[in-house]
């Protein structure tokens, strides 16, 4: 799954230590988020769209693969 | 959504303790003292071989057992301590953490079967006995190795990334 949370991130000026602070998961997680090397649960992706004041499909989009 | 449970944080330390001190009481009493170090004991059982009328001691229930440091203690501690190391909150325990544990847990359980299968294809007789507790304890052991180092790894990663 993709995501553009670091230019979200950029947008609102904050760090991924105060967003992770703000979803309650660690730097590293919201890190490997990005990296996309992790796909969060449902309630970290709707706190992050939340926080962003986005709706969920302006910030992840599924990919070929996702679907295999 | 129910979490999972695990000790607390402070429990990973005293695991690393318990753990240690029984492991250098096993090491140095083999390296220094031989067969010495295995004191004996007796331990309130509910199945025992206490009377011994015959060759083949006669199974005896709810009696005081004779056993020793190796066949009760050493196994009771250090499934214990690695129980705590294993089964702690992380400091930055999240999801993420979650996901890393679960497969740190499924690696070492698939890797436990196959030595399991190994040990009892090829060892028989009396040190058949031994298998079981032993193979449960390489089982939390390797656990405990796997989830540190993929920890170290998640820890380390964000380092190389910083914003």
């Amino acid at each position: 799954m993709k995501n553009n949370i670091r230019v979200e991130r950029a947008i609102l000026k904050i760090s991924q230590q105060e967003l992770a602070e703000r979803i309650g998961v660690s730097r590293q997680t919201i890190n490997a988020i990005e990296l996309e090397k992790y796909v969060p649960s449902a309630t970290v992706i709707m706190k992050i769209a939340h926080i962003f004041g986005k709706k969920v499909e302006d910030i992840f989009a599924l990919e070929e693969s996702d679907w295999k | 959504m129910k979490k999972t449970f695990l000790f607390p944080t402070c429990f990973r330390k005293i695991g690393w303790i318990i753990s240690i001190v029984t492991l250098l009481y096993f090491v140095i009493g083999v390296i220094f003292f031989a067969d010495k170090f295995d004191f004996n004991f007796k331990m309130p059982a509910i199945v025992g071989l206490e009377k011994i009328y015959n060759l083949i001691p006669e199974k005896d229930y709810f009696v005081l057992a004779k056993t020793s440091f190796m066949a009760t203690l050493f196994p009771v501690l250090m499934i214990i301590g690695l129980v705590f190391i294993a089964f702690s909150k992380e400091k930055n325990e999240d999801e993420y953490v979650s996901k890393i544990r679960e497969r740190a847990l499924v690696w070492s359980v698939l890797v436990t079967c196959v030595v399991l299968i190994l040990a009892i294809l090829l060892i028989y007789g009396f040190d058949a006995f031994y298998v079981f507790w032993f193979d449960f304890l390489f089982f939390l052991l390797l656990f405990v190795i796997k989830f540190r180092i993929d920890i170290f790894r998640f820890n380390r990663s964000t380092k190389k990334n910083e914003e």
